[in-house]
């Protein structure tokens, strides 16, 4: 599988989990399968919580204030936890921008 | 009549001479493959599109590919499996030189690979069991997978299988099918035989001092666990870590006995059934003092010290 091409995620960039890959709940963490690497991920209760958001198309800022209703913890940290997620899941090919969202 | 044998749950029909239980004259087979023709020096893998490919390094390798007449599954300058469209018949063919290891291929990889095909994930296990209770070990070659069902066989287990294990979800939770009831072992355990009757060992078409154990056929073992040996030189004691569901799933589906899939339909099969079964059955790497020789009391210590992380 070829790398996708970074993204600079910004409040208004609206993602969701890739098409290629199947995932299952253990417990409070997210088992996830890759078809095209074929490689698996494992996410712990709070990035679970992201995916399960993420199950439908969001905005960044959406989620992170979702994040911060649920959690104690500070926003800047929730903002850089939230976005350094973000980058490794799009990495792995777990996560898309959808085309009609995607910016000009 | 072809003679028919048990394994895996399987009625399997072959005229090729297994070291397998018998099955039943009147069990209808799941799979009949007969002894075809050898294969040229020069076979070309065949024009499909393939399903799965695994290379395991030594020269061995496997490559399952969907044909227009069913399925070939060639073992490269080994032999080569055609199953037919409806699954239920096959030929097996082997390279020049390699008839002695069609046996060895019809007892665990060729009946795994069928499984999979319908359907049934099988893992890369040996498993025994004790007082209706089975343990699992998982783990690649030559990780200790055999050495633990010998050790714990010495010790008044029964031996479901060795190579790989056919689980079936049950009310109770998972029950194992029997495989052909031979231990194989490597080079570096092959004195564990002495525990034995001299008339259980042999040798295999590969070279491997082999142990023909008995195997019960009745009831199939509930598996209380699945443990994936850390063969250690230096540790003095049994230490057992309990893996949470992910991790679990992970090994699971990386232990799986076919492997390489491309497919997307078994691939997603597999992953499904690896994490219902992560959720269900505890899952422990398990360190071990390792040998030979191995200390007398192991086999006991084992048993005692799994008791409290079974279901």
């Amino acid at each position: 599988m070829t790398a996708p091409a970074p993204i600079e995620f910004s409040d208004a960039t609206v993602v969701t989990v890739s098409p290629r890959q199947i995932s299952t709940a253990m417990g409070a963490e997210q088992a996830i399968l890759q078809l095209d690497s074929g490689k698996y991920f494992g996410l712990n209760p709070v990035g679970a919580r992201v995916w399960q958001l993420l199950a439908q198309p969001r905005t960044v800022a959406e989620v992170l204030a979702t994040l911060l209703a649920e959690y104690e913890v500070p926003a800047e940290r929730c903002r850089a936890d939230l976005l350094a997620l973000l980058h490794k899941l799009h990495a792995a090919g777990l996560l898309v921008v959808p085309p009609a969202a995607a910016p000009a | 009549m072809i003679p028919r044998y048990a394994l895996y749950g399987l009625c399997l029909a072959t005229d090729l001479p297994l070291k397998a239980p018998a099955a039943a004259s009147s069990a209808a087979p799941d799979l009949t493959i007969l002894r075809g023709g050898e294969l040229p020096a020069d076979h070309p893998a065949p024009t499909g599109e393939v399903w799965a490919a695994a290379d395991f390094g030594n020269g061995v390798a496997v490559r399952l590919t969907k044909t227009a007449a069913g399925w070939s599954l060639l073992y490269p300058n080994t032999a080569e499996v055609r199953f037919s469209a409806d699954r239920a018949q096959a030929s097996i063919h082997p390279a020049p030189g390699k008839a002695d290891i069609l046996p060895l291929l019809l007892a665990s990889s060729v009946p795994t690979w069928w499984l999979n095909l319908r359907g049934d994930p099988v893992l890369h296990a040996s498993a025994v069991a004790r007082d209706g209770r089975a343990l699992a070990f998982i783990g690649a070659s030559g990780m200790g997978k055999s050495t633990m069902a010998t050790l714990l066989c010495a010790h008044g287990a029964t031996l479901i299988t060795d190579d790989a294990l056919r689980l079936e979800p049950s009310a109770d939770g998972y029950r194992c099918h029997f495989g052909p009831g031979e231990l194989r072992l490597r080079p570096g355990a092959a004195s564990l035989a002495g525990y034995f009757a001299p008339d259980c060992a042999n040798v295999s078409a590969d070279g491997r001092t082999t142990l023909r154990l008995a195997t019960a056929t009745t009831e199939l073992p509930r598996l209380a666990a699945i443990f994936i040996p850390q063969p250690s030189r230096t540790a003095e004691e049994l230490v057992v870590e309990r893996l949470s569901l992910v991790q679990a799933s992970f090994h699971l589906n990386g232990f799986a006995r076919a492997i390489g899939w491309q497919a997307e339909g078994p691939l997603r099969r597999q992953f499904e059934w690896f994490g219902e079964l992560a959720r269900r059955v505890p899952v422990a790497k398990l360190t071990v003092p390792w040998g030979p020789p191995f200390a007398p009391e192991l086999a006991g210590r084992i048993w005692s010290e799994l008791a409290d992380c079974c279901v």
